[in-house]
């Protein structure tokens, strides 16, 4: 070699949170050039395909496949899809700092102009558009539980992009525990726990404050008119105008406690897709938690002798949204975003060099 | 960086190891040698993990337009205090310098003018050789362009050019160390960090690393090399700094150790007539049992002039003399030295 390429590097001072989309893109590519030549990938891929295929055929044969099941088929399987991209989706994102540091190939990135926002977003991306890929191999399946009838093109669109969302905040999170924790078990471990408590442990936690929101109060009551110690049982009871008391009930103030509800990523997806109707799980979760965010009604109906049950405008239960409820969705996509920029913020700091403090068990290369 | 030229740097190699010394003559220039704005300075280095101090107030210079060796024994430090000039770990206290900026304030701008290639092999395992080094190059923001012919040339220079399209999984260790170093000198710095390069090569890769190395050293670059293989480094090095326990050890006890007494290996058709040459003048044999053969005679001698003295008379007198020559490298020489001292 006699002559050389002459090579122009940027002197530009470059900060923790320098970004640019030529940065992130070569972090983004390396990684997914990486994930796709392996064939773990596409293993991992079809396997998803096979899975949510035979769920969704069981949900089908078990449901029928008519106009009247179409609402209840579309929610299964989008339940379905939801639940197994929340369960792929740690496992792409939650080693991908800490496996690099582990591979020795994590320094020398550190050591290149990139800037550690750049690696750390570079990183999510991949992870995300790898889950998107999971996503997409759903989709012939949600179209399919479309065909019956019972759910607009919005909802299938909202549904999609809501899940999409939700598996951007599971990858920002595996990206924080990963550049946090030394083990890539760990990690995982930590990205599981996570979503486990945003599915499950916000219901629990719901579940067990509600006898602590719940209080004995003086409320008013619809109550059915006395009918007088003269009345003849064995006629119907008359029609009549309920009357309104005062009188000490159990009442659960869940207007307190609802967003508990809605960091739940099911909720967010269930209370942002618009339609929906009859037994979709997704609206049934919809109506469950504005009724707990709208909290007790008052007057309380307990009128059920001098109702007619034939109108159907006046039902049982509330069942219809609660009016000038205001969207859960806003709040937990606020939650859970947050969360993601957490992790996101977590990462950012923890590739930022030099280090001063070594956690325990980790290194540097 | 490739503009900036360094400081004319003295070009004829010294025979004997020369140790860069921390302090030459600061009332004069204190950056005589360009060290300071083309290479690494180190004052008062020191790094703890935990309870353990890794590095323990190190100095050093790595001046430019020079090979410099960092040798010490294992756990003596190197790697924490190549780190360190990385800018990968921050010292808890002392200085660094590398090619002019602060490697913990001015992070972006010392990381452009360093290649830093680590101990520990990483590995893309799907990517090619040439995918890596472009990954590199986008990395370091080079223009597509000047990235895809710089990383084709990087690889005819270690000779990796037939493998350019293999996945890196496919290399033997030594051709992923070549690539590792391609991988470091992508963008051109002007400061190289290696951390045991050589491990792993084959003889004819550690020829090409010597020659490549003395040439980027002779285009201005400050070039530290750490290693164990000593009498490798006799070649390719200009100068060393010698750590131990965490410490540099004092330059000068190194220099004149090196300078006054150095063990020569003399070699006769008859053993015995030549260690009875030397009883007669009064010259001591070192006996030392780990020698490599018991034919073998070892002398101290305070100077290459006394070691010709020595021959010259042995010739006269008639002493069937097959060869003279330093028993080993003079690295290794000071360095077994040191840790004489230490027990």
């Amino acid at each position: 070699m006699t002559t050389q390429t002459p090579v122009a590097v940027p002197r530009a001072v470059r900060g923790a949170w320098a970004l640019s989309w030529q940065g992130v893109r070569t972090v983004m590519r390396l990684e997914l050039r990486q994930r796709v030549r392996s064939s773990r990938w596409q293993l991992m891929l079809g396997l998803f395909f096979l899975t949510i295929g035979i769920l969704s055929g069981l949900v089908m044969a078990v449901s029928g496949f008519d106009q009247g099941s179409g609402s209840f088929l579309y929610g299964a399987v989008a339940w379905l899809v939801l639940t197994l991209g929340l369960l792929v989706a740690p496992a792409l994102t939650s080693t991908s700092v800490n496996g690099d540091r582990a591979a020795g190939t994590l320094a020398p990135l550190q050591m290149t102009l990139l800037s550690p926002a750049e690696i750390a977003i570079g990183k999510l991306l991949a992870g995300w558009i790898t889950s998107l890929a999971f996503l997409g191999t759903a989709i012939p399946f949600l179209l399919l539980a479309m065909i019956p009838g019972g759910t607009g093109v919005g909802r299938f669109l909202v549904t999609t992009l809501m899940m999409a969302l939700m598996l951007l905040t599971v990858c920002a999170i595996a990206l924080g525990w990963s550049a946090l924790t030394a083990r890539s078990v760990s990690s995982a471990v930590m990205t599981y726990l996570t979503t486990a408590f945003l599915c499950i442990g916000t219901l629990i936690l719901f579940g067990v404050s509600y006898p602590l929101v719940t209080q004995d109060e003086q409320v008013r009551v619809l109550v059915d008119p006395p009918l007088g110690p003269d009345f003849d049982y064995s006629t119907p009871i008359p029609e009549s105008e309920c009357m309104e008391s005062t009188s000490t009930r159990s009442v659960a103030h869940t207007e307190a406690t609802w967003w508990l509800l809605a960091a739940n990523p099911y909720v967010v997806v269930a209370d942002a897709a618009p339609g929906g109707e009859g037994e979709d799980v997704f609206a049934l979760i919809k109506s469950g938690v504005r009724s707990a965010q709208a909290g007790p009604d008052e007057p309380l109906n307990e009128c059920y002798a001098s109702r007619d049950f034939s109108d159907a405008s006046n039902p049982l239960t509330g069942g219809e949204l609660e009016e000038g409820a205001i969207p859960v969705w806003p709040f937990g996509l606020v939650i859970n975003l947050g969360l993601g920029a957490l992790g996101v913020g977590v990462a950012v700091s923890r590739l930022s060099t030099p280090v001063r403090r070594l956690p325990r068990g980790t290194r540097i290369a | 960086m490739t503009s900036s030229n360094p400081p004319d740097v003295p070009k004829e190699r010294p025979v004997d190891v020369t140790v860069a010394t921390l302090s030459p003559d600061l009332d004069q220039d204190p950056d005589v040698d360009g060290a300071a704005r083309y290479g690494v300075v180190g004052q008062g280095v020191r790094r703890t993990f935990d309870l353990v101090v890794a590095v323990d107030r190190m100095d050093l210079r790595v001046p430019p337009g020079r090979v410099t060796a960092l040798v010490g024994p294992n756990g003596s430090g190197k790697t924490t205090l190549m780190l360190m000039m990385a800018g990968l770990l921050a010292p808890d206290s002392g200085h660094l310098t590398v090619a002019g900026a602060n490697p913990v304030t001015q992070s972006s701008a010392a990381r452009s003018a360093i290649g830093w290639m680590p101990d520990v092999l990483g590995q893309w395992e799907t990517l090619t050789c040439r995918e890596v080094l472009t990954t590199f190059a986008d990395a370091y923001r080079i223009p597509a362009e000047q990235g895809r012919a710089r990383a084709a040339e990087l690889l005819g220079e270690v000779h990796l050019s037939e493998l350019a399209d293999a996945p890196a999984r496919v290399l033997s260790r030594g051709q992923k160390q070549r690539l590792g170093l391609a991988r470091a000198l992508v963008h051109d710095p002007q400061v190289l960090l290696l951390d045991e390069p050589a491990s792993g090569l084959d003889p004819r890769s550690r020829v090409d690393l010597r020659i490549l190395l003395r040439r980027l050293a002779g285009q201005g670059k400050a070039v530290l090399v750490s290693s164990h293989v000593l009498s490798e480094l006799d070649d390719l090095a200009d100068g060393a700094v010698f750590v131990s326990r965490g410490r540099t050890v004092d330059a000068r006890t190194i220099e004149a150790m090196t300078r006054s007494m150095r063990r020569w290996q003399l070699v006769a058709l008859d053993p015995e007539q030549l260690r009875t040459w030397l009883r007669e003048h009064g010259v001591a044999e070192v006996v030392d049992p780990t020698a490599a053969r018991p034919e073998h005679v070892l002398v101290e001698l305070p100077s290459s002039q006394a070691a010709a003295a020595l021959l010259r008379d042995l010739v006269r007198d008639g002493v069937p003399m097959v060869s003279q020559a330093p028993a080993a490298g003079a690295l290794e020489q000071v360095y077994l030295g040191l840790e004489s001292d230490r027990r």
